[in-house]
């Protein structure tokens, strides 16, 4: 006895409510007679009968939700039943169900699949082709669950690629160690929410951590080296060349202030912005992209309690900078609230020892904590 | 679903939202009583009642396709409620000759041609049957990308006169779509060139929920051919008559060697854009429903009896045996064997994604349907 399945009633419409049933059981039905309305996200629409008979059962009641392809109405043929059949064929689509995404793509789309915008950046990130996934929301709109490559080997390119040969590499050579520290960064904030000379230009977080960085480097030169394995000869460069460490679409970059060792802090907080904006557009020239001999890796907002970056090797020790917030501290036996973020250093050991380390990084933490002689 | 007959209303209820959009459009049915009869019996014999029964085929295949959009049996489905006088005049004002390029509105235009109802019904169950021969009708595939197909008919009428032939192409197309880049570029290139082709642009007014107001600031869409140095005309698109008579002159013109027009076919989308579209969201339903009275198989029918060409009764006739032609189509639809799943991507994809591999495919969820 040939049943009626709820169509696909708009684009992509998965379940639909039943409005009002326009036929009773037992009844006659003709064929295109009206046999309930259903509602959808998209509209309320009339479903016309396509057999001719007598109602034998309603499967679902008004009020109920019912899913694409589930049973409403069996209706008993006056006619015979094989030649019905066909038609009960041909309107029962597949049943929709989380695990049976459907192919329908919205016919009124020019050409771009319909996905979410995580989504989108999703399939950029897995190197999935949106072509090819199987949305199951509404309309074939491709979700993030749509994107789980399941039992698939998918080929890791271009900056993944190169991430995951560089940090293997990294990893092999470098048997390292990171010291962290914690700090008030109420005085650094003073200086950021100042003005600068020509009522514009601000200095930044990064830009006071750099500045202060590179005099620790003036002082203890063994950070702005490298090590020849070979020969276990440290090799002292000759300028100071600070990458910072920058998330871009493409994946995380370092991009390299040259020769900054005697920038004042209005000159190197400039460059720095120079080089962000260039490297988020992609813009960052080969040399910018090369030739740091110590590098600042500050996470912003979502640097985190505290992380251990890795050394850019070659280079021996790299800087962290994590997030800023109000904490607990203790100042004259009375706990208040102050501004806070870690800093850590992660160094080679085979170079730097945990005492040297200790002590950049608490010479860094005394000049971020008077801050203005930075700006200098 | 047929909608009773009306008795010659030749404007639409006053208050109806875009109403003086008609005023200055070419009429013959809002015209006099008796230079509208003297119109149609001026008309050669056949005419008047070929418009209305090519109506009632395209209004007898809209319906049905709504109810087999409703049942499953078709996937998304435009309907064109009120728009098939545009359709019937651009395709009877042609020769079969002439090419067509139609949109996802006009897709049973290709049946006025002779093709099966079948076929544009299996396009929209999404079978490769559904493919139309576009060189025995010539009717070009429809285009869903908005104003896409308008370069594309420059470009055949370009073609044929180039080669010398006395070939027409007309190109179908919506209000929305002249603010594409495509039409501009069509426009310009026809009549530089001198193509003979017809922009034939339904101006209802819609464009899905986008109002004409907030689409262009051209209340008059015919002017734009000023812009390109060719005529527009403005035409009541609920007036089978009148538009076959703009679509004529412009087919005249252009046979002519005087190069291109457009047609701007002024009226309202009565329906819904289409089955997944529900116009309450997004316009006022009772003022939009003042337009009802335009609905042009009962004009002209009013018409037809004014003029004493035809009765009601034989007018009846022909709606009903347009619609019982169509009435078992789902069997027939279904008694068309299914493709093999593989051919799912075969004319679609240059390298067959993995989501429609064979094996993939062939996956138990995806043939549960057995
Ligand atoms: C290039 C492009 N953009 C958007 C769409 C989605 N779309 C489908 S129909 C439509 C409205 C077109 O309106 P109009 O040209 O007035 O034609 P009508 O639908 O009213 O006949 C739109 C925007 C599309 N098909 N192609
Ligand atoms: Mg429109």
């Amino acid at each position: 006895m040939p049943e009626f399945r709820l169509p696909d009633l708009g684009e992509g419409v998965t379940e639909g409510e039943v409005v009002e049933w326009r036929v009773s059981e037992g009844g006659s039905v003709a064929r295109d007679q009206i046999l309930l309305v259903v509602g959808t996200d998209k509209a309320t629409v009339e479903i016309p009968s396509p057999y001719e008979g007598t109602v034998d059962a309603i499967l679902a009641a008004a009020g109920d939700r019912v899913e694409v392809g589930q049973a409403l109405i069996r209706v008993r043929s006056s006619a015979m039943d094989e030649e019905i059949s066909r038609p009960d064929r041909v309107t029962a689509p597949p049943a929709a169900s989380s695990e049976t995404p459907h192919l329908r793509r919205r016919a009124g789309d020019h050409g771009r699949v319909a996905a979410l915008p995580a989504a989108r950046r999703r399939a950029a990130s897995l190197g999935l082709d949106l072509e090819e996934a199987v949305g199951s929301g509404a309309g074939g709109r491709v979700g993030l669950a749509d994107l789980v490559p399941k039992g698939r080997r998918v080929a890791l390119r271009g900056s993944g690629r190169v991430m995951a040969q560089r940090m293997a590499e990294v990893h092999r050579h470098v048997p390292q160690v990171t010291v962290v520290l914690e700090c008030d960064v109420a005085a650094v904030e003073a200086v950021i929410a100042r003005r600068g000379p020509d009522r514009r230009a601000k200095i930044s977080i990064l830009g006071l951590v750099t500045r202060a960085a590179i005099e620790g480097l003036h002082a203890e030169p063994i950070f702005n080296a490298s090590l020849d394995e070979e020969r276990l000869e440290v090799i002292y460069s000759d300028a100071i060349h600070i990458g910072i460490a920058v998330q871009t679409s493409e994946g995380l970059k370092v991009a390299t202030a040259k020769d900054c060792g005697r920038l004042a802090a209005y000159e190197l907080q400039a460059e720095l912005d120079r080089l962000v904006v260039a490297a988020r557009n992609g813009k960052l020239t080969a040399p910018e992209l090369t030739g740091a001999t110590f590098t600042i890796s500050s996470g912003g907002r979502f640097g985190g309690l505290l992380a251990t970056p890795l050394v850019n090797w070659p280079n021996l020790a790299t800087l962290g900078v994590h997030q800023i917030e109000d904490r607990p501290v203790v100042r004259n036996g009375q706990v208040v609230v102050g501004r806070c973020a870690n800093l850590s250093l992660s160094f080679d050991h085979r170079v730097i020892d945990g005492m040297t380390a200790s002590g950049f990084l608490y010479a860094l933490r005394d000049r971020l904590l008077d801050p203005s002689l930075l700006m200098s | 679903m047929t909608e009773p007959s009306m008795t010659s209303p030749a404007r639409p209820t006053v208050g109806a939202p875009g109403a003086q959009l008609l005023e200055g459009a070419l009429t013959v049915l809002g015209d006099e009583p008796t230079s509208r009869v003297a119109h149609l019996l001026s008309l050669p014999q056949e005419l008047p009642l070929a418009l209305f029964s090519a109506m009632a085929r395209l209004r007898a295949f809209d319906e049905r396709a709504v109810i087999l959009q409703r049942q499953g049996v078709i996937g998304t489905y435009p309907t064109y409620f009120g728009e098939e006088a545009v359709q019937a005049a651009g395709v009877l004002a042609l020769s079969n000759e002439d090419w067509l390029f139609p949109t996802y509105r006009q897709t049973a235009a290709v049946t006025l041609r002779g093709c099966p109802p079948e076929v544009p019904l299996l396009m929209w169950r999404g079978h490769p049957g559904g493919w139309h021969d576009v060189m025995r009708y010539r009717v070009a595939p429809i285009c869903v990308p908005i104003a896409t197909n308008y370069p594309h008919a420059v470009g055949a009428a370009w073609g044929a006169k180039l080669k010398g032939e006395k070939v027409v192409a007309l190109a179908f197309g919506g209000d929305g779509s002249t603010s594409a880049g495509e039409f501009h570029e069509a426009c310009n290139l026809a009549a530089v060139v001198g193509a003979p082709v017809i922009f034939l642009v339904t101006n209802n007014q819609w464009a899905i929920s986008t109002p004409i107001s907030k689409q262009t600031r051209v209340t008059r869409l015919a002017d734009k051919a000023a812009a390109y140095g060719m005529p527009g005309i403005r035409v009541d698109s609920f007036d089978v008559f009148a538009c076959f008579e703009a679509v004529r002159e412009a087919a005249d013109r252009a046979r002519a060697g005087l190069g291109p027009t457009l047609i701007e076919a002024v009226g309202y989308r009565l329906g819904p854009h289409g089955t997944a579209d529900e116009p309450s969201m997004y316009r006022d339903q009772a003022q939009a429903g003042l337009w009802a009275a335009m609905e042009p198989l009962g004009r002209t029918e009013a018409a037809l009896i004014e003029a004493g060409l035809a009765d009601q009764q034989q007018l009846e006739q022909i709606r009903k045996s347009a619609a019982a032609a169509l009435f078992d189509v789902a069997d027939r639809l279904a008694a068309t064997p299914l493709p093999p799943i593989e051919e799912i991507a075969d004319s679609v994809h240059l390298r067959t994604p993995w989501s429609l591999s064979p094996e993939r495919l062939h996956e138990p969820k995806w043939i549960s349907n057995g």
